[in-house]
């Protein structure tokens, strides 16, 4: 029997398909009966994905341009 | 310890199986830029800088958390890559290279400023009732999807602070795996950590960030 706690350690890991089936199993099973472990699942995977997003997102929309002439600048090209 | 890379592709199941095969594709790719740079044609260094060049920005910005900074880290970066391209021998992605040279970069950087208050990563984790349960349902921002998130400046901030936050060895292990999607084992290699060090840090970091949005997110 699993609990929360044990069902938010093993998160990463069961997430990535890393568990072996009988703990994957158990978890399942946890989850399958508990609303908060369930809530807490998707806010889990949700937090991960906004993050990447957000930094992605902030990338200035000419960067490559100045990189790129910095470089070329930098290394005596073009 | 389970090993379970014994499997067959065949095996995985089919979205794992095509995001393996698109990332062979890729370091394949990168390689092959690699060799022609190498042999002195530009065209091919920009190709990679241009492949690249986001994601490294984003690695920066997340461990620095100032545009310019961040700016400055990258193009630091890629000039090194430049110059020592000649060593790179292949026998790693070119990303695990990139982004050990950047995240050194980004350290450096850090280390160079005054010391900024940083939370221990215990302090930012869940609490559990003592049998084990949830203390509380998370909240109501755990419903909308990470496209409707991230438009909110609120929630942005929050992250940002989340991230500030983090003690920089778990920040940086994140960024790498969640941001540049690196995986474990390249990170272990970039990182210099084992495999379950690695795990650790980043669920743990994961865990935090999540807690965090859910302590300070929409709470009026």
């Amino acid at each position: 029997m699993k609990t929360c706690q044990d069902t938010a350690e093993l998160l990463s890991d069961y997430l990535e398909n890393q568990l072996p089936k009988e703990d994957a199993d158990l978890l399942k099973s946890h989850i399958s009966d508990c609303p908060a472990c369930e809530a807490f699942i998707k806010s889990f995977r949700v937090a991960s994905e906004t993050t990447r997003k957000v930094l992605l997102r902030q990338i200035p929309q000419d960067f490559n341009h100045r990189l790129t002439s910095f470089l070329r600048e930098r290394t005596k090209q073009g | 310890m389970t090993t379970r890379k014994a499997a067959p592709d065949s095996a995985l199941p089919p979205a794992l199986d095509a995001e393996q095969a698109r990332k062979r594709a890729d370091k394949d790719h990168d390689l092959g830029l690699v060799k022609k740079a190498q042999a002195g044609d530009y065209a091919a260094f920009e190709e990679l800088v241009t492949r690249h060049s986001g994601k490294t920005y984003a690695l920066a910005l997340g461990m620095l958390r100032n545009a310019s900074d961040a700016e400055e880290v990258v193009q630091d970066t890629f000039l090194n890559v430049f110059t020592h391209l000649s060593t790179f021998r292949g026998d790693s992605a070119f990303t695990s290279w990139l982004y050990r040279v950047a995240a050194n970069n980004a350290l450096m950087k850090l280390r160079k400023r005054r010391r900024e208050p940083v939370d221990s990563i215990e302090t930012m984790l869940p609490s559990f009732h003592e049998d084990g349960h949830h203390t509380h349902m998370p909240g109501v921002w755990a419903a909308r999807s990470a496209d409707k998130l991230v438009d909110d400046k609120e929630l942005a901030a929050i992250l940002e602070g989340a991230l500030g936050r983090l003690p920089e060895q778990y920040r940086v292990v994140l960024l790498m795996r969640d941001v540049d999607g690196l995986t474990n084992e390249e990170i272990s290699d970039v990182m210099g950590l084992s495999i379950p060090a690695v795990k650790s840090r980043l669920h743990r970091a994961r865990l935090a960030v999540r807690e965090e949005l859910d302590r300070k997110y929409k709470k009026d």
